[in-house]
């Protein structure tokens, strides 16, 4: 007697829920988010034909064909108890950048541009009016030397400089940074290199500026 | 060309089996009792509001399921390192492919695991191409050697339902099952690697998977 593939993906599922937990270290989580807030989804398809996930990974071992998964089943979660329920649940040091990212990068009205660090690696600046809020995502960025930091600025119509945070450089995959403080329309944010701690104004030339408009 | 894949398997595995932990004979973990929490019907939802673009709910979608996702890719690929690049990967398709799922046709929980499982043993195998040419000495004495390791392996599975439902399989529907899902092995590599026909292969793989449907009682 065979399975229905909805039978047999529902075993998969149950031997797949069946190993530990395994908790992500923090900097995943940041990772992913600013990587999706850059990153556009699958137009839908009307019929959603057994996706090319479900029927490769079955093919590899069962080699019916497969449609998508099941509904029903009694699999189970959160069977580790409390103590998986207490980690996925913990706040991570990062989550409060990644959640305001998230709803940046929901805003109705973002916008984005990029441009060219100097010294290495592209930047893209996204932005929303609506929420007065931006953030910087660059990829290829070095790192800096002890006892420096990278720094962010909002430079208004007249070049005034509002700091808006330190960040450094991510020693993996994409660097990113929701400012601090409230944009205004046509601002130009600026990155520098100050010593660790960050500074009240700019102490070097910019290597980057990108202006929202 | 398929002993030597055996032979490649054995010695240059990311997944480590130092301690021949993905092969043959389970050991099976006691643990703490179910606390048994279905949040499937919830996690569709989320799914469906991340369809519509809804970032923070994917970052709610993350935080659910995130350690779940990563316990299976880490069981396929042992490499901690591997597995959370394994898993950015498999969140980010996860993002992209969301306005494809339906939620009439299943889980998410499975769509979501599906796709960590597939990434995960695709990872595995590209490992294993890489380093296949490598070793085209001493294929016999490999192969025997990886015969003893597989009689010593150990997989940990930490549920109390799944684990007595894996109890009631044969040995050999047992290996044959694990092989396949934790492994990743095809069916093929499991004839070769086993020394029996496909057939036998497919027989016991169709048992076993059956076997652990009906007790488990995930009949649809």
């Amino acid at each position: 007697m065979n399975l229905t593939p909805r039978e047999q993906n529902d075993v998969e599922t149950e031997l797949g829920l069946a190993v530990l937990p395994v908790e992500p270290s923090p900097g995943l989580k940041a990772s992913i988010m600013a990587k999706i807030a850059v990153t556009p989804q699958l137009p839908r398809e009307a019929d959603a034909v057994p996706g090319r996930a479900e029927s490769a990974a079955h093919a590899r071992w069962f080699t019916r064909p497969v449609t998508i998964l099941v509904a029903a089943a009694a699999a189970i979660l959160l069977f580790a108890g409390g103590v998986f329920a207490g980690n996925a649940f913990a706040p991570r040091p990062l989550d409060t950048q990644a959640a305001s990212l998230a709803e940046l990068s929901a805003a109705g009205d973002l916008q984005r541009a990029s441009a060219e660090v100097a010294g290495g690696g592209v930047a893209t600046l996204i932005w929303s009016l609506d929420q007065r809020r931006s953030a910087v995502l660059i990829d290829g960025l070095s790192a800096l030397p002890a006892g420096k930091t990278y720094q962010l600025w909002y430079l208004d119509a007249e070049g005034a400089a509002t700091p808006a945070g330190t960040f450094e450089a991510s020693a993996t995959g994409t660097t990113w940074r929701v400012l601090d403080g409230a944009m205004s329309g046509g601002d130009t944010v600026g990155v520098t290199v100050e010593p660790d701690g960050g500074s009240p104004a700019p102490t070097t030339d910019p290597i980057l500026a990108i202006t929202s408009s | 060309m398929t002993v030597m894949l055996v032979a490649a398997m054995q010695k240059t595995n990311p997944r480590g089996n130092r301690n021949g932990r993905i092969f043959g004979k389970l050991v099976l973990v006691p643990r703490l009792p179910n606390s048994d929490l279905d949040v499937g019907d919830d996690m569709g939802e989320l799914l469906v509001r991340v369809a519509s673009g809804d970032q923070v709910a994917f970052g709610e979608l993350y935080d659910v399921t995130a350690p779940r996702v990563l316990g299976l890719i880490t069981r396929v690929l042992v490499d901690r390192a591997q597995s959370e690049e394994v898993a950015q990967e498999v969140f980010l398709e996860i993002w992209q492919s969301a306005t494809r799922f339906d939620s009439s046709k299943g889980r998410a929980i499975s769509w979501m695991l599906t796709i960590a499982h597939r990434r995960a043993v695709d990872r595995v195998r590209a490992a294993q191409s890489g380093r296949e040419r490598d070793l085209k000495v001493g294929i016999r004495e490999f192969a025997v050697e990886y015969d003893d390791v597989a009689e010593n392996a150990e997989i940990r599975i930490e549920n109390e339902r799944v684990r007595r439902a894996l109890e009631g399989l044969t040995d050999l529907q047992r290996q044959a099952v694990t092989l396949a899902y934790y492994g990743g092995y095809t069916q093929s590599e499991l004839a070769e690697r086993l020394g029996i026909p496909l057939g036998t292969v497919k027989t016991r793989l169709r048992d076993g998977m059956t076997r652990l449907r009906n007790e488990l009682g995930v009949a649809s």
